[in-house]
């Protein structure tokens, strides 16, 4: 024990005092002047003689206290990492001596810090780390605000307005615009759709201002009708599919039957923040002149770079004025719109904000417990080896000596949990990578770099504090004598350690009730959303996206008949129950809005008109995707272009027309001015189009063959028992039958779009229960060592029962009764913490209450019997005490 | 050898100091004075001052210990004693310096020894 350090500190009695370095110079002096005057000098003339010989006293005395003050410098050094070393010594082995407690703190602190790490890993890298371009914060979105006429508040633009957004708004450097496309690339084996990114010519070279690492970005010339076709083309599309040679330059690709340029390649890494895996990117090269009159339309999306000094508010406020201005220009077209820019960032990671910011918080309670947990721990042990360190107390170890030590312990312990925390911490960001939901933003910016690991080493260090610091204040605080007379031999009699950890257990409780509860309201949601009513069957349904390239098709004429064919021969294949194409599949977050009006009805005021989703459909379509007809018929064949312009209402729709039959009656598409009529034909139920949690909202659906889409969806529905993918084959080679320049994409089941939906509350719900049950394991640890603990302390009073004739049943009851009251404490803390957390989720809940009594009861009994049985041992341990063996240890 | 030689130059006083110590018994800073005047013949002139300081370097590097003792005339003094690392080094510095001076005499009576 004496090489632990506690050796007594020498640095006290060996320091130099400022009058021993007088005492010294004294000395000699005095000594030189005695053995003058024994030669016969006079003592004045020997006092001179000896300051002559000796010379600059003072010199002398600052040079010798300055090698003072540096020896006791070192020495403090010395001392202070011999310490550490010993402590260190000491600590690893006493973790060594009890393993396991050594190794379940160990995991507790493990999992803390390596759960924490990969969430904050995943937060950081969406939401707070800034955008990968120059200046981000002068990035923004602008949306189209149509709230006004019961539309969206994110909706697209019409391209003229837009360019008069650019040219006439000062707060912005550049505006871009931009639109994906799916060319076909035909030349290079198969035909086959890429993604593609239509964009104004400055989005790349003045919004997002990156620079080409081959060739050149787009001219304002390249952006010009009649110009000379060029793309730019991505990094990984240069390297993965073209060679990543440097003849890539002025060598052509043919897209939609057009062979087009490449003039430059773009850096690595660079990814359109808002539509990521872009394999091309040409330019519009549409006059706004030609367009000029075409307003409000929505079929654009903007970015744009905001003057120096510029703020969100301040462009905001232009952009306004600009609006009101478009407005009077307008009146007819542009109606109840406003632009809104929003910072880039914000915009792009609003979705997914939420969700992290309540993971975030789950898995910061989940690290607290862990902390408290380990607290829990090195409290129970540090009582086991009260004797021990009151024997060093004794031998004259101070008590910031021994807080000391206890500290490195649990530093050992930290050094060791935070660096396999870390290694957990990356695992566990890879994990969350993969299994994070398709369409979360920046996903690929998402990674362990020196900021997260930054981020680790403070939690490592935080958690080390709340763990360690309290168990060490307490160790260091023992009562000498009372931990020496009671000689370990009743390790816990005393009443406050146990108060203490009594407390520590209601802090568990609460925590775990808390991520449990929340949990478990999340998970209700997930239920809910999972069994919302669609309004469509997506089981035995196959989708697919074809786009006709404009070149090919610019005639509506001969794309419509195009679709129309597709349509009949998928409904011809063996195996099809029904096919049929529409402009965008639900779910898929897409409005395409449209302003109708009823026929007979007065004019809406500006501002208050009526607004639906607006779905082209080829004749097979709502079949395949068993809509409910409710009256009259869905879009078929019968729609074709000699027929009468015809438009299928929905229920929600439908209800504008009470005590009539709306069949048979007129809507118009088109401006009050220029009506453009359609007839009412059949009413089907509503369905969910933009997302799962949308409200009922009016929807329109019209004929293809009458008003043809460039870019539709097919939706085939197999009969039953057949995989619906298995009938890709057949449709591809339908497909290469009548034009073997075309190419399907995006193939995928529906009900896998459907699951991609809800892919972040499922994400959030796996999340959270994954750390509740953390938080269960963790609380119920807890309670089991403090359980175990009293037990141990009142084993004689358990004994004394026994002795007077308590039976072993109520002694068990006793104890788990006991144990339960800091549960039922943890339950109220954690029912007042739910209140708050369940506050947090409200906005992410769907058909529950943020308050609800079902999860909440489910929690609260999950945790009384899981609790309860964590008691049940020791108490079991207890009542099979030997009274006689117990008592006679006195 | 030429770092040796400057440091030797430099470390003059601590290599005489050791040597003082080095001759047996503790002794106090005057008598580190006097046995060196006495054993030189007082052919060094050694302010006495720069003794200290040199003595409190020579025990912060541990070459030197020291305690508070009673002189010859019942005086409290510091007494210094060469510790084994300072014994060991006393007998480096001595051997270095010898060739220090060997190698200078040469040089200034011309290469001939």
């Amino acid at each position: 024990m004496t090489n632990d350090g506690f050796r007594p500190d020498r640095r006290l009695t060996d320091q130099e005092s400022e009058e021993d370095l007088d005492a010294e110079i004294h000395f000699h002096l005095e000594e030189r002047v005695r053995r003058l005057q024994a030669g016969g000098m006079s003592e004045e003339d020997a006092r001179a003689e000896a300051l002559r010989r000796f010379g600059d006293v003072a010199e002398a005395r600052t040079g010798m206290a300055r090698e003072e003050q540096k020896r006791r410098w070192t020495m403090g050094m010395r001392g202070l990492f011999d310490g550490f070393r010993a402590d260190m010594g000491v600590g690893i082995r006493q973790w060594r001596a009890r393993p396991g407690m050594g190794l379940l703190a160990l995991i507790t602190l493990t999992l803390g810090i390596g759960a924490t790490t990969a969430i904050f890993s995943l937060v950081d890298g969406i939401l707070f780390r800034p955008l990968p371009f120059a200046a981000p914060d002068r990035l923004v979105s602008i949306w189209s605000d149509w709230t006004e006429r019961g539309g969206p508040d994110k909706e697209w633009f019409g391209y003229p307005d837009l360019i008069d957004v650019r040219e006439q708004v000062d707060a912005f450097e550049h505006v871009g615009l931009w639109g994906g496309f799916s060319p076909v690339l035909t030349g290079m084996g198969d035909p086959e759709q890429i993604s593609g990114m239509n964009a104004t010519y400055g989005t790349l070279s003045q919004v997002f201002r990156i620079q080409p690492v081959l060739g050149r970005l787009f001219t304002e010339e390249d952006d010009r009708p009649g110009a000379n076709p060029v793309i730019v083309i991505s990094h990984e599309f240069w390297q993965n599919r073209l060679g990543g040679g440097a003849d890539v330059l002025g060598s052509t690709l043919t897209l939609g039957g057009i062979p087009q340029e490449i003039v430059g390649v773009l850096p690595e890494g660079f990814d359109a923040p808002f539509q990521p895996g872009i394999d091309i990117w040409s330019v519009p090269g549409i006059d706004p002149a030609a367009v000029a009159n075409s307003r409000g339309g929505a079929n654009w999306r903007a970015v744009a770079r905001m003057n120096p000094g510029m703020t969100l508010d301040g462009a905001n406020q232009q952009l306004r004025v600009f609006a009101d201005r478009l407005r009077e220009q307008f009146p007819e077209s542009y109606v109840g719109q406003t632009p809104v820019a929003y910072g880039m960032q914000e915009d792009l990671v609003e979705p997914a904000r939420e969700g992290l910011q309540m993971v975030f918080v789950a898995v910061g309670l989940v690290l607290l417990l862990a902390s408290v947990n380990v607290a829990n721990l090195l409290l129970a042990r540090n009582s086991l080896r009260e004797g021990e360190l009151a024997v060093r107390a004794a031998l004259g170890a101070g008590r910031g000596r021994i807080v000391r030590q206890l500290l490195t312990e649990t530093g050992v312990l930290a050094v060791v949990g935070g660096a396999l925390g870390i290694g957990v911490g990356w695992l566990g960001t890879r994990v969350l990578v993969a299994l994070a939901p398709d369409g979360t933003p920046r996903l690929a910016e998402v990674t362990l770099d020196s900021r997260v690991l930054g981020f680790a080493v403070l939690t490592t260090i935080l958690t080390t504090l709340i763990a360690g610091v309290l168990p060490a204040l307490r160790s260091g605080r023992t009562d000498l004598r009372d931990a020496l007379v009671g000689g370990g031999r009743d390790p816990g009699a005393d009443r406050s350690g146990l108060r203490l950890r009594g407390g520590l257990v209601v802090v568990q409780v609460g925590l775990a009730v808390a991520l449990m509860a929340t949990a478990g309201v999340l998970g209700r949601s997930f239920q809910q959303l999972r069994a919302v009513d669609l309004g469509f069957d997506a089981s035995d349904v196959v989708t697919f996206f074809v786009s006709l390239p404009g070149a090919a098709y610019t005639d509506t004429e001969a794309r419509a008949a195009f679709l129309a064919e597709l349509d009949t021969r998928l409904n011809a294949l063996p195996q099809v129950v029904s096919a049929g194409g529409v402009g965008a599949l639900p779910l898929a977050n897409f409005n395409g809005d449209v302003t109708y009006t009823i026929e007979g009805r007065p004019l809406p005021e500006p501002g208050q008109e009526t607004a639906g989703w607006l779905r082209r459909v080829t004749p097979g379509y709502m079949e395949a995707m068993d809509l409910r007809i409710i009256a009259g018929r869905g879009i078929d064949a019968r729609d074709s272009r000699d027929a009468p312009n015809a438009i299928v209402i929905n229920e929600t729709l439908a209800e504008r027309f009470p005590g009539q039959n709306p069949i048979g009656q007129r809507i118009s598409l088109g401006s009050p001015d220029n009506p453009l009529w359609f007839d009412i034909v059949g009413i089907v139920g509503n369905i969910r189009n933009f997302d799962v949690r949308d409200d009922w909202r009016d929807a329109i659906y019209i004929s293809n063959t009458q008003f043809p889409t460039r870019q539709i969806f097919f939706a085939i529905e197999a009969a039953e028992g057949v995989d619906p993918t298995s009938l890709l084959p057949a449709a591809r080679a339908t497909l290469a039958e009548m034009d073997g320049s075309l190419a399907i994409a995006q193939a995928q089941p529906m009900s896998e779009l459907v699951e991609g939906a809800l892919g972040p509350d499922r994400f959030l719900a796996v999340l959270l229960s994954g750390f509740a049950a953390l938080a269960l394991v963790l609380a119920v640890v807890g309670l089991y060592g403090v359980v175990s603990y009293a037990v141990t302390a009142r084993l004689r009073e358990v004994g004394v029962r026994m002795a007077l004739g308590a039976g072993r049943g109520p002694i068990r009851l006793m104890v788990v009764g006991r144990s339960l009251v800091p549960v039922g404490m943890g339950v109220g803390l954690g029912l007042v913490l739910t209140w708050f957390a369940t506050r947090l989720a409200a906005s992410l809940l769907y058909g529950v209450s943020p308050i609800d009594p079902a999860s909440i009861a489910a929690t609260v009994g999950v945790l009384l019997v899981t609790a309860s049985m964590a008691a049940a041992v020791p108490a079991f341990r207890a009542s099979g005490v030997d009274p006689v063996h117990v008592l006679r240890q006195d | 050898m030429t770092e040796t030689n400057l440091a030797l130059l430099k470390g003059t006083v601590d290599l005489l100091i050791m040597a003082a110590l080095d001759s047996g018994e503790p002794m106090h800073g005057y008598a580190v004075a006097e046995w060196i005047q006495g054993v030189t013949g007082g052919a060094l002139l050694l302010e006495e001052g720069t003794l200290y300081p040199a003595l409190h370097r020579l025990k912060r590097q541990g070459l030197i210990s020291s305690e508070w003792g009673v002189s010859e005339n019942n005086r409290r003094a510091r007494f210094y004693r060469l510790t084994t690392e300072g014994r060991e080094r006393r007998a480096q510095g001595a051997a270095d310096w010898s060739r220090y001076v060997t190698a200078v005499s040469a040089a200034l009576s011309g290469g001939r020894i």
